[in-house]
């Protein structure tokens, strides 16, 4: 205590010659990492703010104190609100609409099977609460109370100026075994919609994914089996319009030779169509150990009608662009993950994403051997470059590039080595196995920033590779820290935003680093 | 022999001649901002200063305190380290320009209060832009560089120290950490902490009420200090030459600290603007949709002021002034020409002290500023080329931060644009707007 009163005196004798104002953001007395209660508020596509959401400390036996920050985009503090609720509440998830922030709670030790969506406005008054059945064994099975720093997966989906879309997993009942389906809610906070609720059918296994939407409908790619053992998987985009609930169309996208699985949605700009970009697969192979050959990009309108499309193979992007690493050396394409397609305001579509391969996983064949295997498999996958392909106005493939960025390697759990890469590549992708963290388009879509992690030399980075006038920028920041967590935000336009979360000091740090672009 | 004598009469009368054109030259080079600035020397402290320190310390009436001794001695030997490390030419001015004008002043003060002597009292003049001056409870007194761009006169000067030297004469620092640690260490504080501490619910609140509560009975204190150091400062300016009507406006002066000095508006879209490189709106484009607004704090500032109303403290000491005997002060003892040499080189120290503190920001903001004023000076168009090239290097390291700050609610107009603008800049246009910056404002 003397030489905390001691530390005071010679703080309030400080002879500093500083005058700055604090270039960190800076919370105190956080006991918890909750970090994942923090994000950043977007508003047009730009970074305009940043909410933490922290525990404070106990109110009483059965409630705790939390508070809600928010701070506008240089990490200025615009406004707090203390709030009390359950002792052990979770935030899974956060999303700001341009209008509301809300937040997803759920007290995961309580036996009250129920989550709570708190909605605040862009000064952290509280606006309502609404509360929702919550299956907790179904979030175990299907990890949605836990999924690796991706900022891009979510489960409560921002629909600007309207409300929310928020999906639930859930249990559905129908012969021996419970199932696991979905349940999907319409919040709204715009007056001329209102509340919808989707929920899947008995009987019937349905893992959903939510792609975006337009002016309309929400786009939604499902996955659907009859039962675990039975009948093949099904897997078929679903539009539901943003009204009434309504299922506007069901189907799955094929062509004469192809079956396409969708991987996101982007807004036409100049029509009410929606472009479907993902991957293609061979039509007569089996879902489950299929292969992905290439792309397409494909326009429709809001009846599902395919308007235009575009597929190009990996193999012909070998043979028309033979691309090379960085040392110039070719590289066998095989399969890419597409994480992200973004369309310029000059018209140009870049889709981003990262190259990865089967590989026979030394330490898993070891393992085995050894009699120590306990669930390890003789098959890993290999995730390598991050890979950007520039398509032109009519959505074929003008330009390749392939960044280098190590690689890193994903065990596969036995058995799992024969499934195709179009089940491997979402299996990476959940294990946090992909290196790429998020995009940020600049004002104007003038160009975009991809941001990915990398290892060299055993230390980490974070990177990013920007496209902007038509030059290219590479740049990196160390991630070396001595901090117990430390997150990368998106932030507004060429920065990057840090959080770190440093357990002894109890408090959270955020600042902002630019980078060359 | 004549001929000797004649030869000394000439060198005599070359020598002094020389003196002149030299003297006069340097005056000029002082005097002639609109052409170009040299930062005043940074010459190391005086042998004289540096064995002061031990003595000063050794004298300190943080020694002489009866109650909480141990404390106040780990402050005294905390403070002694202090100057010992950073008494030098970075952090103060041992120029023959400043230093020796300001200590003039400070020792007309205490020559003329013999209560003062006693005091052991020393004088620094620190490098900081921030427009201050302090007393420290070892006897230090410091005068920023940054108070000297603001003052209207020498009086002025000598009330800003008169008041200081009254905070030490009267134990300002000593009471308020006396009274700090007896409400600290009260029985009743005690309690609180003890209950807090054993309390499981609501600590983080309760330990903040505690904190506010010390806090603010130490700023409510400090304001009636304030009041004390005014009113016993103008009697300290009386029983010197200065003057006690032209220095009370000192006070009002303190209230325009907020604001620059400099209210002309900094142009960015015409002085970042060229044929080739033109202004880009989006380098000031500024995101409103969330306002950085602290409600809070903004309800508790009163609470935490330290010092009372300027246009109150003017009053009181216009009033004061009114009883108090003196014959009519001098504006200016030295030379008043100095003075206003010495208020402007502050304005350019102000850049070169933050230029060398990689203060880009800060640097930058001031020599635009004087750019408007100064269109022609050498000085001011270099600082602009060099404050680019370290944001170039910057931008390079990935450092920007450490050399701009972002914009802030709490800033003029005029700086947050500017910052917005120097945050905005991207590292592919850098170079471009460096090439074109040293075009349109050429040194010669």
């Amino acid at each position: 205590m003397k030489e905390n009163f001691l530390a005071l005196l010679i703080v309030c004798f400080s002879l500093s010659n500083s005058f700055l104002f604090a270039q960190t953001y800076s919370l105190e007395n956080i006991k918890k990492d909750y970090t994942r209660g923090s994000g950043p508020i977007v508003k047009n596509n730009q970074v305009s703010g940043y909410y933490f959401f922290n525990f404070i400390d106990k109110k009483d036996k059965k409630t705790n104190n939390y508070r809600l920050s928010i701070t506008d985009a240089n990490f200025q503090k615009v406004a707090s609100k203390d709030i009390s609720g359950p002792l052990d509440l979770l935030v899974i998830d956060a999303a700001y609409n341009e209008d509301v922030l809300a937040i997803k709670l759920v007290d995961y030790k309580s036996k009250v099977e129920t989550q709570s969506i708190k909605f605040f406005d862009k000064t952290a008054k509280e606006l309502k609460t609404i509360t929702l059945p919550f299956d907790m064994m179904a979030a175990l099975i299907t990890n949605d109370l836990y999924t690796p720093d991706d900022l891009e997966t979510s489960d409560l989906h921002p629909i600007d100026g309207i409300g929310f879309i928020n999906l639930t997993s859930i249990q559905t009942k129908g012969g021996m075994a419970k199932r696991i389906g979905v349940s999907i809610d319409m919040i709204p906070n715009a007056p001329d919609y209102k509340n919808w609720h989707y929920e899947t059918p008995t009987k019937l296994i349905e893992v959903p994914e939510f792609l975006g939407y337009n002016d309309e409908v929400a786009f939604f790619s499902m996955m659907r089996r009859e039962s675990y053992i039975k009948g093949g998987v099904k897997y078929s985009i679903t539009a539901m319009d943003l009204k009434t609930g309504e299922i506007r169309f069901d189907k799955e996208f094929t062509d004469e030779s192809y079956l396409l699985d969708v991987i996101s949605i982007n807004k036409d700009e100049n029509s009410d169509n929606t472009f479907l970009f993902g991957s293609i697969i061979d039509k007569d192979k089996k879902l489950a150990t299929a292969k992905t050959l290439g792309m397409f990009i494909a326009k429709i309108d809001n009846d599902g009608n395919i308007k235009q499309k575009s597929t190009f193979l990996w193999s012909d992007i070998a043979k028309d662009f033979k691309p090379v690493d960085e040392k110039g050396e070719p590289v066998d394409i095989g399969n890419i993950f597409i994480h992200k397609v973004i369309t310029n305001a000059d018209g140009k579509v870049y889709a981003i994403g990262e190259r990865f391969y089967k590989a026979a996983s030394g330490s898993g064949i070891a393992m085995t051997l050894l009699g120590r295997g306990s669930g390890g498999g003789f098959v890993k996958i290999v995730v390598a470059e991050l890979v950007i392909i520039e398509l032109g106005k009519d959505l074929k493939p003008i330009a390749i590039d392939l960044i280098d960025k190590g690689k890193n390697n994903v065990n596969l759990p036995t058995g799992l080595g024969w499934y195709g890469t179009i089940v491997l590549g979402p299996y990476v992708k959940q294990r946090g196995g992909f290196d790429y963290q998020f995009s940020q388009i600049f004002d104007d879509k003038e160009g975009f920033t991809t941001v990915y992690k990398s290892n060299e030399k055993k230390d980490k980075f974070i990177n990013t590779y920007t496209i902007l006038d038509d030059r290219k920028t590479k740049d990196k920041i160390s991630l070396k820290t001595e901090s117990s967590k430390l997150y990368v935000f998106p932030a507004k336009a060429g920065y990057l935003a840090i959080t770190e979360y440093f357990k002894k000091e109890k408090k959270i740090t955020s600042r902002l680093e630019k980078f060359k672009h | 022999m004549k001929k000797t004598s004649e030869l000394i009469k000439a060198l005599r009368v070359y020598l002094l001649v020389v003196f002149i054109v030299l003297f006069t030259f340097q005056v000029e080079a002082r005097t002639n901002f609109s052409k170009d600035y040299t930062p005043l020397a940074r010459n190391s402290p005086p042998k004289s200063e540096l064995e002061q320190i031990h003595i000063i310390h050794q004298k300190s009436p943080l020694l002489s305190v009866e109650k909480y001794q141990k404390e106040f001695k780990q402050l005294n030997t905390e403070l002694e380290k202090y100057y010992k490390d950073n008494l030098d030419s970075a952090n103060y001015y041992f120029d023959d320009l400043v230093y020796p004008y300001i200590q003039n002043i400070f020792q007309t003060l205490v020559n003329s209060n013999p209560e003062l002597k006693e005091l052991h009292l020393k004088l620094l003049v620190s490098r900081s832009p921030i427009p201050n001056a302090s007393a420290r409870p070892n006897g230090y007194m410091e005068v920023n560089i940054g108070l000297l761009r603001y003052l209207e006169n020498e009086s002025q000067i000598a009330y800003v120290m008169a008041h200081e030297l009254s905070h030490v004469y009267l134990k300002h620092t000593i009471r308020s950490y006396t009274n700090y640690l007896d409400n600290y260490k009260s029985k009743q504080t005690q309690q609180k902490i003890k209950e807090i501490s054993s309390s499981e619910y609501n600590r983080y609140s309760k330990s903040l009420a505690l904190k506010k509560e010390l806090l603010y009975d130490r700023f409510s204190y400090s304001r009636i200090y304030e009041t004390e150091s005014d009113s016993l400062g103008l009697l300290f300016l009386s029983n010197t030459p200065y003057s006690v009507e032209k220095a009370c406006k000192m006070l009002i002066v303190l209230d325009s600290l907020d604001f620059e000095k400099y209210k002309d508006s900094i142009l960015l879209d015409q002085i970042f603007n060229s044929e080739n490189f033109p202004f880009k709106p989006r380098w000031i484009k500024e995101n409103n949709f969330l306002r950085a607004i602290d409600t809070l704090s903004q309800a508790s500032l009163d609470s935490i002021k330290s010092h009372p109303d300027a246009i109150i403290r003017y009053e009181n000491a216009v009033k004061l002034s009114e009883n108090i005997q003196q014959s009519k002060g001098k504006e200016f003892i030295q030379d008043s020409t100095l003075f206003y040499t010495i208020r402007n080189t502050a304005d350019f120290e102000c850049i070169a002290n933050m230029f060398n503190e990689d203060e880009v920001s800060y640097s930058m903001y001031l020599s635009l500023k004087l750019l408007h004023k100064y269109p022609d000076n050498i000085y001011l168009k270099k600082m602009l080329l060099q404050n680019l090239e370290k944001i170039k290097k910057a931008l390079e390291e990935m450092k920007l931060s450490d050399y701009v700050v972002q914009p802030n609610p709490f800033s003029t107009s005029d700086f947050k644009k500017l910052v917005l603008f120097l945050n905005s800049i991207r590292y592919s246009e850098i170079e471009t707007l460096i090439t074109e910056m040293s075009k349109k404002y050429p040194i010669r």
